[in-house]
């Protein structure tokens, strides 16, 4: 367990590190001059050595990856935007709460209906309602978001006009922009729902507490979906961090002002240095997720079957 | 992206999705499937035969979608009623007619058009990215199950820490820099694509290598390079081709995604992603833009999900037993 | 523990049901809008809301309305008083300016000639973008509290029209704070930014014109043209100007709350050519460029009509338009210079060379753009489109780092825009700090010669026939391709009474509108 614990933990640290060198190094990767590449090839000389200087490019590898990450950590890194550089850290702190409040509604939104799906059926297992339900889930993860997006705000911004469109303010703006991020997650929870339930319905203790004359609903309830959601739940925190990932599309379909129209702004801007801190927090947090839940999990899963049976 | 590509390599096909399993061992949750523990339950035979017909209409269903979008990459060019650069101003963004029976985009480009070049792209990016991702994932992944110690244990430490890295960013990244191109969109994909399939591939070989024929095939001197190919990569192509069945959607919703963000191809190249795109700017004026884009992703994926359920049930002795 | 467990599972189930069906169910409460405010969308937030650090055409169209200056633009492009009550030209190179009676700012100070000569010193003191604008000011004298004049180091006739400046209060300008409070004379004073899009203004009851009659002026910045339009088919914005694509137009139009009104345009759109290019520098290939863009097609189609193509920078109508050089489409002709300009096909119907085509990453920019580079490559040149993000695109073509871009000039009024984008002085370089608009590096010393000259003339025929020539040449140079003149399109809510748009896309008619509540709207609440 503990060596378990201590591999995720170092290959955390290595990712993060992973990914600070390549959102550093990248650059020099690839072939020609990058300035080239972004400025174009009528850009003076002046506006080539700013650029250089913005990004890193004039020092030597090792010394631009620590200049990056003592920026990064001091709070100094400004946009590679010249003149008017400005600090990125007070966007990142702007922008992250409204993608990680998007992604939580959509999480909890995403296992709220999962839920209560799977268990439906799994519990009518083989009926239509449980075709249905698959195929639905089935669906439900082949659709694009950038299809479905769109398709929401017609239906419910342009037709019936019951919420706003894009972006907006308060808690009506949040409903589609979560409904669109949460549908693949949901699907993909209710089906892990179905199967973690007919998994543990096979189980010794649920026959044990059948055979003792409890409720079908007590045993159900209490017994098998106590027991069937721990491997729920963890992978939904697992796809969490994929979750703010997929929010950059969400984000750019409702004009979400969060992370991801933060990131593809500044890469439209071509500002570099917000492009490489963006990817860098977001893969910080994407990490953190998966190494509390995988923790959390680690910890959880070998003793809960257990009790659950003896009760 | 949807079900950001890595919930669904990671969760519902590939190995890793739960923590737990360090050894590779495929833990596909069996949906829509098979108890696991045929005591628990009786199915009568009716029932079953029942099931499994349900579950080869679904992956025959599979196979015709796929088939059919495969036909119309293919045949495009012939398909086509317009050329995907021919543009008409006098008719933008006009809804379905007999003249343009999906109607016409931006610009007033034929949407059948750009749909059949769009799965062109879609199609040749998912491939070609698959194809990378399993040919250098399989290789790693059966050079660490086969040579094991040192060489293994440095090879899962790079997969784990490249699981541990959200794809769909770093394919961002790197598209962001490069700027968008088709090949771009392949590497960019590839560079995360390939951990899935070896770990898969470590997992198998791991478990092949001691058998008995390996042991002799070893005995009469066959060098490892032989084994490897002759003797275990037959015997774990199986699971390989359920993995990347289920890795080609996954790719394609990913490539739909850069390309709405405009990371994908270049402007102006037809592509699910861009129409979704002007689809979701056009929406007040032209709803259909989104439509029939969206119904082609929808259709393709779950085209190759079905597909992947009846390939999985058919090659898993394990799954079959039980349904 | 074992008794609370299920509920909440049970509970959580509910959650999920209830949370769908109760979404769109307490959803149907109308916007929150009082009733004498006006919403009006911009597309970007202003960069900066003191008036001598606008630099774009937003950030002057609000700071205008909070801080005018001694004289505005009218809507024949005419410069009439504002805050001055009239102007003369006393000599050749002095103006001499009066201030209303009883102006005052928003704080009650008056406003005297010290803040008129504090505003144009400081525009150079505190580093303003615009102030080489300002350069052929030599003094600036008080000559009494109301009167003030301006002395110019040799006759330059263009200065005029920079003098819309904001007259800024001199025991403020300087403080830090002024930026984000800033007081002005105008018909609105700032109320607050609560924040960075949004910016509320109230009606300056001491305004020289009478107090505006409505209470609440709010800008709301909406990036997205599809929600721009929404908000006003829902009713929830009153006014947006010159910021919706024509193809959305007649979707507006069928709305019968909202109106459309267009006013000819003269915004001049343009294909500029960097002539430091190797390629481009050839004057052939720049012809074969012009004849093979349609712009009829496109401004009938594209623009819907809503814009006419041109022949030059100054719109027909213009007291120095002439007409000049019109360049058909037709790509046989094209081809064929490429040809003789030594640039044949490579192989059969192949490429003859490659450039890039910069754009911004607007929607209808860049489908326009599309359109011109699928033209470009029906004649075998090879196009990559780049767009960038608006500020990012503007900076590159500002400096030089483009090969061919299309781009736009705000209405054009003052013809000596055209020493600005086509002198060899103008040549923006590190030398002279970035600053001039001759961004294709354009050096033809007639062109140099002839627009001096009409800058110092001060007889308008004068000037006129001088523009004539220099407009003459640049159509057979081709520095640009003009593409054609945009109108200006306003879209006005029911609510908003008496509004009549400016063919400029000023916001200045605000002042004079009204607000009655939308019929209807109380029923709603």
């Amino acid at each position: 367990m503990k060596a378990f614990l201590a591999r995720r933990f170092l290959a955390a640290i290595v990712s993060i590190i992973g990914v600070t060198l390549v959102v550093t190094l990248f650059l020099r990767a690839i072939p020609g001059d990058a300035v080239d590449v972004m400025l174009g090839e009528q850009a003076g000389e002046v506006d080539r050595e700013a650029l250089r200087e913005a990004i890193g490019l004039h020092l030597p590898p090792h010394m631009q990856v620590w200049t990056f990450i003592r920026d990064i950590a001091t709070g100094e890194l400004r946009t590679s935007l010249p003149p008017f550089r400005a600090r990125v850290l007070p966007l990142i702190g702007e922008k992250l709460p409204k993608t990680m409040l998007l992604a939580v509604v959509a999480m909890l939104l995403a296992i709220a209906m999962a839920i209560p799906l799977g268990v439906l059926s799994a519990r009518k297992q083989g009926t239509a309602t449980d075709h249905g339900a698959m195929i639905f889930s089935l669906v439900g993860v082949s659709v694009p978001q950038a299809w479905l997006g769109p398709v929401l705000i017609l239906v419910f911004a342009i037709h019936l006009g019951w919420l706003p469109a894009l972006g907006g303010e308060g808690a009506r703006a949040i409903v589609l922009p979560a409904i669109t991020l949460s549908l693949g997650m949901m699907a993909m929870l209710s089906r892990m729902t179905r199967s973690s339930v007919l998994d543990v319905n096979r189980e010794d203790f649920v026959t044990t507490a059948r055979a003792k004359g409890l409720a079908e609903r007590t045993v159900i309830w209490r017994h098998v979906v106590r027991n069937a959601l721990v491997p729920v739940i963890t992978i939904a925190g697992l796809q969490f961090g994929a979750l703010l990932a997929g929010a950059i599309v969400t984000e750019k379909i409702f004009n979400w002002p969060g992370m991801g129209t933060l990131l593809i702004e500044s890469i439209q801007r071509r500002d570099y240095n917000t492009v490489r801190a963006c990817v860098l927090v977001f893969t910080v947090l994407y990490v953190l997720v998966n190494l509390v839940t995988d923790i959390a999990y680690g910890i959880v899963d070998p003793r809960i079957r257990v009790r659950g049976g003896k009760r | 992206m949807k079900a950001p590509f890595d919930i669904i390599l990671r969760a519902m096909v590939l190995p890793g999705a739960r923590p737990t399993d360090d050894e590779g061992h495929q833990v596909i949750p069996d949906f829509a499937s098979s108890p696991k523990h045929p005591r628990s339950r009786r199915i009568s035979r009716q029932e079953r035969i029942r099931r499994t017909l349900r579950r080869y209409l679904l992956a025959w269903i599979g196979l015709g979608l796929v088939t059919l979008v495969t036909l119309a990459a293919v045949f495009a060019p012939w398909l086509s009623p317009y050329t995907p650069d021919a543009m008409n101003l006098a008719n933008e963004l006009a809804g379905p007619s007999r003249a343009h029976l999906f109607g016409t985009g931006d610009n007033g480009v034929d949407v059948l058009t750009h749909v059949l070049y769009g799965a062109r792209i879609s199609l040749l990016v998912a491939m070609l990215t698959t194809l990378v991702s399993v040919v250098v994932g399989v290789s790693l992944g059966a050079l660490a199950g086969y040579a094991g110690g040192m060489v293994d244990g440095l090879l899962m430490r790079l997969v784990d820490v490249v699981l541990a890295f959200p794809g769909i960013l770093l394919a961002i990244f790197i598209t962001a820099v490069l700027g968008p191109a088709v090949e771009h969109l392949i590497l960019a994909l590839a560079l995360t694509g390939w951990v899935g399939y070896a770990r898969l591939a470590r997992g198998q070989v791991m478990a092949l290598r001691d058998r008995e024929y390996v042991q002799a095939a070893r005995a009469l001197g066959a060098t490892p390079l032989r084994v490897v190919v002759r003797h275990l990569l037959p015997n774990i192509a199986g699971p390989i081709l359920v993995s990347a069945t289920f890795g080609l959607p996954a790719v394609i919703l990913a490539e739909v995604a850069l390309s709405f963000l405009g990371l994908g191809v270049p402007p102006g190249t037809p592509s699910w992603g861009a129409l979704l795109e002007s689809g979701s700017q056009y929406l007040l004026v032209a709803p259909h833009l989104a439509a029939f884009p969206g119904l082609a992703v929808i259709i393709t994926v779950l085209g190759f999900n079905f597909l992947g359920d009846g390939i999985r049930d058919r090659l898993d002795p394990r799954g079959r037993r039980a349904g | 523990m074992r008794h609370i467990r299920p509920n909440i599972f049970r509970r959580f189930a509910l959650f999920g049901v209830v949370s769908l069906l109760a979404a769109p169910g307490c959803s149907c409460e109308r916007s929150e809008r009082k009733a004498g405010e006006v919403v009006v969308l911009i597309d970007s937030a202003p960069e900066s809301l003191d008036r001598r650090f606008a630099l774009s055409a937003v950030a002057q169209r609000v700071t205008t309305l909070i801080t005018p200056g001694l004289v505005r633009i009218d809507d024949d492009g005419s410069l009439v008083p504002d805050l001055a009550e009239s102007f003369e030209r006393v000599d050749e190179t002095r103006y001499r300016f009066v201030l209303r009676e009883g102006l005052t700012f928003h704080d009650g100070t008056p406003v005297t000639s010290r803040d008129v000569v504090y505003t144009y010193k400081s525009l150079k003191l505190r580093g303003s973008p615009l102030s080489p604008r300002y350069d052929p000011i030599a003094k600036i004298e008080p000559v009494g509290e109301r009167t003030v004049d301006l002395v110019l180091a040799e006759p330059f006739a263009p200065l005029l029209i920079d003098l819309t400046m904001g007259i800024v209060p001199r025991h403020l300008g300087d403080k830090e704070e002024y930026e984000d409070r800033p007081i002005g004379a105008g018909p609105f004073k700032f109320a607050s930014r609560p924040s960075e899009e949004r910016i509320v203004l109230e009606p300056f009851d001491g305004w020289y014109g009478g107090k505006p009659d409505v209470d609440r002026l709010v800008f709301a910045v909406v990036r997205d043209e599809t929600t721009r339009v929404l908000s006003l088919l829902h009713g929830d914005a009153d006014l947006a100007t010159g910021s919706i694509s024509p193809i959305l137009i007649p979707r507006i139009e069928e709305a019968e709350h909202l109106t459309v009104q267009r006013r000819p345009g003269s915004g001049y759109a343009y294909m500029a050519f960097n002539l430091r290019h190797p390629i481009l520098s050839n004057v052939e290939v720049r012809r074969a460029l012009a004849h093979a863009i349609d712009r009829e097609t496109i401004a009938r189609y594209k623009f819907r009509g809503a814009a006419r193509p041109a022949t030059g920078m100054l719109p027909e109508g213009h007291w120095a338009h002439s007409p000049a050089r019109r360049w058909h489409y037709d790509p046989a002709v094209s081809e064929k210079l490429l040809d003789e300009a030594g640039f044949p096909r490579k192989g059969d119907g192949g490429e003859r060379f490659r450039i890039t085509y910069s754009t911004s990453t607007d929607r209808f920019r860049k489908s326009v753009a599309l359109v011109v580079a699928s033209q470009l490559e029906a004649v075998g040149i090879g196009v990559n489109l780049r767009a960038y993000e608006w500020g990012t695109f503007y900076g590159d073509v500002r400096r030089g780092r483009f090969d061919v871009t299309t781009l736009m000039w705000t209405p054009v009024v003052e013809p000596h825009l055209l020493h600005w984008v086509f002198h060899s002085d103008s040549i923006p370089s590190e030398e002279n700090d970035w600053v001039g608009g001759n961004r294709g590096a354009f050096r033809n010393s007639k062109v140099d010669r002839l627009l001096d000259e009409a800058a110092e003339n001060l007889c308008p025929d004068q000037r006129a026939g001088r523009y004539a020539r220099v407009q003459e040449i640049l159509a057979e140079e081709l520095p640009y391709v003009s593409m054609w003149h945009e109108e200006t399109v306003a879209v006005v809510g029911e609510r908003l009474e008496g509004f009549s748009a400016s063919p400029f896309g000023f916001l200045d008619p605000l002042a004079h509108a009204s607000v009655r509540p939308a019929p209807g709207s109380e029923a709603d609440e």
